[in-house]
């Protein structure tokens, strides 16, 4: 079997072993390796900061500082001295890549897909130019010869859809440990009740106040705000004309501004 | 001359037509009203005992108008307030949590002024667990000089009930009203029995 030619890190480069000389110990191989990525973690942050500005908010920078030393560790295991190109220049690509991968690993479309939205992007612009007009996504689709699948899943992606586990742990607490996603995640239907015993009390006192109106300046206020009936209505109602019930009404509300006030403090 | 005179009576004729055709469902509407008025003091003279008596005159007044839900209050004595006698449908009213002196709601507003009530079209948001109501009516029930109760009836579609509706169910009212006063000494007399 013809032997491989092996790819070599500066490091390695430098201490090199040469045929019949002790095999190093696997613990300094480690520390060599920690020495290096030190050394070189600029790289990181470099590639880091020049990919985040363009992703959304969701992304962590954390996972991406993570797979961009993970490249990092991989161009120093691979890089190969007699290609005789610049360390920096090689372990750059490498990481680059190996956030790109990280970034499609998160990503719940695929490339095609991906690809199939920028298509429709552009076609939905060119169309909207041709006819000047807002297009729709089907007649782009039928335009690029989808079917009505590829053009449903090509919509949400133009859309942005993300996809989260709901399982998935969000932060690590002291005293129940593990929390999940599903845990923390807000009901927009749940009824928060505290602010519900608020409002029950609130309006609780308004009726008091209300009800402890002289009787026209209470008609008059409950069939405006409780009703929604106009000023003309409530005069009709009370057989009184409609500036009148608007007088009324004024009256009423500066003494229930009064009242609630006197309630409050 | 024969053919301006021709001319001049096929004009009359045509103006004869227009106006019975006109005429025509206000007199059926008419009759209809006065049927049922008949109907109803048929209904109060031969059932005073009947306690359903005021629920068939409830059905009667179905006839002439389009009410989807109807309640009738008489004034309780005992506790000087409006109790429900019988209903139509589920009752409705107006600012229901409002109190005045004869209970709660607009009706009660209406039976102590002894004033007819009509809101031809609401368009108030729809609360929990309420229906919707569109259009209200309420007129009292006075003996002499004294409001004794309320008929109040409502419709989900706003513009339902008119100037009209209110005259007839005033009618209905008055004619009523003899047999709410009787019903009420009744419930009197029985309650002293018990006690």
């Amino acid at each position: 079997m013809k032997p491989v030619a092996c790819a070599k890190s500066p490091a390695s480069v430098r201490e090199a072993r040469r045929p019949g000389s002790p095999r190093r110990p696997a613990q300094s191989r480690a520390k060599r390796e920690v020495e290096m990525v030190e050394k070189y973690i600029h790289l990181v942050k470099t590639a880091v900061d020049r990919i985040k500005f363009k992703l959304p908010k969701t992304i962590d920078e954390e996972d991406l500082t993570n797979s961009a030393v993970i490249g990092l560790i991989d161009a120093l295991r691979k890089y190969d001295i007699s290609k005789k190109t610049k360390f920096e220049t090689y372990a750059m690509w490498r990481i680059k890549g190996a956030i790109l991968d990280e970034l499609r690993s998160l990503d719940w479309a695929s490339r095609s897909a991906r690809r199939k939205a920028r298509e429709m992007q552009k076609q939905l612009q060119v169309l909207e130019q041709k006819l000047g007009r807002s297009v729709s996504e089907g007649e782009a689709a039928d335009r690029l010869k989808m079917n009505s699948r590829d053009a449903t899943r090509v919509g949400e992606t133009m859309r942005g859809r993300i996809i989260l586990s709901i399982d998935q742990p969000v932060h690590l607490d002291e005293e129940s440990g593990r929390v999940e996603l599903c845990e923390v995640i807000e009901d927009p239907q749940a009824v928060d009740t505290l602010e519900a015993v608020e409002e029950e009390e609130s309006r609780k006192m308004m009726l008091h106040c209300i009800n402890n109106l002289p009787e026209q300046e209470r008609l008059v206020i409950a069939l405006y705000y409780y009703e929604e009936l106009t000023l003309k209505q409530i005069g009709q109602v009370l057989g009184i004309s409609e500036s009148r019930a608007s007088q009324v009404h004024t009256k009423a509300i500066s003494r229930l501004k009064t009242r609630v006030t006197k309630v409050l403090v | 001359m024969k053919r301006t005179s021709r001319k001049r009576k096929s004009n009359k004729a045509s103006c004869r037509d227009r106006c019975r055709r006109v005429k025509r469902p206000e007199a059926d509407k008419r009759r209809r009203e006065m049927t049922s008025f008949e109907a109803v003091s048929k209904c109060v003279a031969s059932r005073l005992e009947d306690e359903r008596a005021l629920e068939k005159c409830l059905t009667i007044l179905r006839d002439v108008i389009p009410f989807e839900n109807c309640a009738l209050f008489v004034l309780t004595e005992k506790t000087g307030k409006l109790e429900l006698e019988t209903a139509l449908g589920f009752p409705q009213d107006l600012i229901e949590s409002v109190k005045f002196d004869l209970g709660h709601g607009l009706s009660a507003w209406a039976a102590r002024e002894r004033k007819s009530v009509l809101v031809k079209e609401l368009s108030r948001p729809l609360k929990e667990g309420s229906e919707r109501l569109g259009s209200f009516l309420a007129v009292p029930i006075v003996a002499g000089e004294r409001s004794i109760g309320v008929i109040t009836m409502g419709h989900q579609q706003s513009g339902t009930f008119k100037a009209d509706h209110k005259r007839i169910l005033q009618f209905f009212c008055t004619l009523i009203s003899g047999f709410v006063l009787s019903t009420i000494e009744n419930k009197e007399k029985t309650a002293v029995v018990v006690m």
